[in-house]
């Protein structure tokens, strides 16, 4: 096993976990987080494909992709501390006025 | 000697001088700001009060430590740590002394040289507010998580100078890599070639976020003893509270350092390159190896000199100028240093591309 | 470069991926946001040093620059402002059934990206790309212009709805 397949295991290994916290968790600022960590996974692959293909073409998308991470959370967490206080709750089950 | 030894040894050896200047800063902040005030400070440890920060330190060590009842367990022992850690961490990229020559190889006066050097060092330099925030939250305490917020707030705001005034520096030098930006800093022949004197507006500018970050007066307000008690260390006492002081000051040390290497020329000493040191040495007959020595040994003395004269006027600003209110300090950082910060940038760009046309 | 990701992990990798997963599972598996926070940034930081243990020292620093010390950051902040407090209750009921389709999709997900790496163009010496900010700003700015721009303007467009935001003029009839 060499530092490729292991980078890429760990990676697969923190986006599924991402994908699992953002889908089961209750609460808006956790599944967030596991958005955070999807993003993490990606970023492992682009950076480490730069490397195998010797060019700077993983960096740059890693560029743009942690930029734009840094934009959504900032915003979604200022929608999120709006939403609390509006509801007094950030559960996301009981986001429901939309259901019909 | 691999480059890994001699890594792990300069490690040691940074790291071994750092914590020693930080009781050394205990007696200079002590017996300064008594002079400053006309009184004459701790003398009676040992001679000249030069064993009262180890009195300090054997006093914090056997003193209780009062843990609040609600306070959140690990945050709270790990907030000390997290403010420890940063600084010693961001020495790894700072060149002390020029390179050593043993066996015939240069080996660089330095943990581990980046290419990204000056990036890595804002990275780092960023993690301090982690250690506040943590602190102020865990202590289950409405001042101190007052405190934390207000300096959490207070240090992303003048990050964001650093970072623009940083931007001008880059393309002043045209690289990341601090021992490049030292080595580009050499001889001169009528003023030093210091950044200082390339790009003074961000030397002013980022002088004064060098104060907004470490949180010394006068941007004292979130530990400010009249206003939150003691705000994000209220609740620490014993060594933890010796540790949040450590890293204070290691943090000033780090702040320093980063000024040094970037403005006053890092290690080098003014008008004399490390060529001419290393010929002079050799002309007095030493072998290679001692001249570097030698060399070196000079530049560490230069650089010392240089840190030393940034944390003095650390001392003599915090006993001389009174604190910025909450909403000064944020006009002061958002409205006033951003807006410098950028017109510093355009005119390095204009001077930069305007440069071979004159 | 290409030499490390060929060669056998080193110890620092392998720590560094060990940290990752648990930071990871931290996250998923505790019924505390606080932890949770302290746990991403955690993983962050692993993440981080795997960056800088297959040698791309610039996206690893600006991963501890942007990631752990801007936007972790954040996450802590709301979590300290809200106050949220832990979950009474573990998790939604078929979590099961979750985890088990979660694990093969990462397995399969694995599984693609190994066969993937079979195929990867082999080392021609002499076209190694140096790392350094002056080779890749070149590349980076040349070749990416219009979406370097593009991101400025994204960021530009965050920034006035971050400040919209926290005006915070919502639900209120204005009489202007």
């Amino acid at each position: 096993m060499t530092t490729a397949h292991l980078i890429l295991m760990v990676a697969a290994f923190v986006f599924s976990i991402g994908a699992l916290t953002f889908f089961m968790k209750r609460s808006a600022v956790v599944a967030l987080m596991g958005v955070e960590l999807m993003l993490n996974g990606v970023n492992l692959i682009l950076v480490e494909a730069g490397q195998l293909h010797h060019n700077a073409q993983g960096t740059s998308l890693v560029l743009f992709v942690i930029l734009v991470a840094a934009a959504e959370a900032a915003l979604a967490l200022s929608i999120f501390v709006i939403l609390y206080r509006k509801y007094g709750t950030l559960t996301l089950e009981n986001y429901r006025s939309l259901k019909g | 000697m691999t480059l890994g030894l001699w890594s792990a040894i300069m490690a040691v050896a940074v790291g071994a001088a750092v914590m020693t200047g930080v009781p050394l800063m205990v007696i200079v902040e002590r017996r300064g700001s008594a002079w400053m005030q006309r009184r004459s400070g701790p003398n009676r440890g040992g001679p000249w009060g030069l064993m009262q920060p180890l009195a300090d330190a054997v006093k914090f060590a056997f003193k209780e430590e009062n843990i609040p009842a609600k306070a959140h367990p690990i945050l709270f022992v790990l907030a000390p740590a997290l403010a420890v850690f940063p600084p010693l961490i961001a020495f790894s990229v700072i060149p002390v002394a020029g390179s050593v020559n043993i066996g015939g190889v240069d080996y660089p006066v330095q943990v581990a040289n980046m290419s990204v050097g000056l990036l890595f060092l804002m990275a780092i330099t960023s993690l301090h507010v982690f250690s506040v925030l943590t602190a102020g939250w865990a202590s289950n305490n409405k001042f101190s998580l007052l405190g934390a917020l207000r300096s959490s707030s207070q240090m992303i705001s003048y990050e964001i100078a650093i970072g623009i005034c940083v931007v001008s520096l880059v393309l002043t030098y045209g690289t990341l890599d601090l021992r490049e930006i030292v080595k580009l800093q050499e001889a001169g022949s009528q003023l030093p070639a210091w950044g200082l004197f390339m790009q003074p507006l961000a030397f002013l500018i980022l002088w004064v976020c060098a104060f907004a970050e470490t949180n010394r007066l006068p941007f004292d307000l979130p530990e400010g003893e009249s206003e939150l008690v003691a705000g994000y260390h209220t609740e620490y006492s014993g060594m933890k509270f010796a540790l949040f002081f450590m890293g204070e000051y290691a943090a000033m040390f780090v702040a320093s350092a980063f000024l040094t290497t970037l403005f006053l020329g890092g290690y080098n000493v003014p008008f004399i390159s490390e060529e001419t040191l290393r010929n002079f040495f050799l002309a007095k007959g030493l072998g290679l190896s001692m001249a570097s020595v030698a060399t070196c040994a000079l530049q560490a003395l230069s650089f010392s000199i240089k840190v030393f004269f940034f944390m003095w006027v650390y001392v003599w600003i915090r006993w001389t100028l009174p604190r910025f209110r909450y909403d000064q300090l944020m006009y002061l950082g958002w409205k006033l240093l951003l807006p410098l910060g950028v017109l510093n940038v355009f005119l390095t760009i204009a001077y930069t591309y305007l440069r071979p046309h004159l | 470069m290409n030499a490390v990701l060929n060669e056998a992990p080193s110890i620092f990798m392998w720590i560094a991926s060990a940290f990752a997963v648990f930071f990871s599972c931290v996250v998923y598996w505790s019924n505390n946001p606080i932890a949770c926070a302290v746990a991403l940034m955690g993983t962050l930081f692993s993440t981080a040093a795997l960056y800088f243990a297959i040698g791309n020292y610039f996206i690893g620093a600006v991963q501890i620059l942007v990631y752990a010390g801007a936007i972790a950051v954040l996450f802590v902040f709301i979590v300290m402002l809200l106050d949220l407090k832990p979950h009474k209750l573990r998790s939604l009921p078929g979590q099961g059934a979750y985890l088990s389709f979660v694990t093969i999709v990462a397995a399969g997900l694995a599984a693609l990206l190994f066969c993937t790496l079979a195929k990867t163009p082999s080392e021609e010496a002499g076209t190694a790309f140096q790392l350094s900010a002056k080779n890749y700003s070149e590349y980076f700015l040349s070749h990416y212009q219009v979406a370097f721009q593009a991101a400025g303007l994204l960021v530009f467009a965050a920034i006035l709805g971050a400040i919209q935001l926290a005006r915070g003029h919502f639900g209120k009839k204005e009489n202007t």
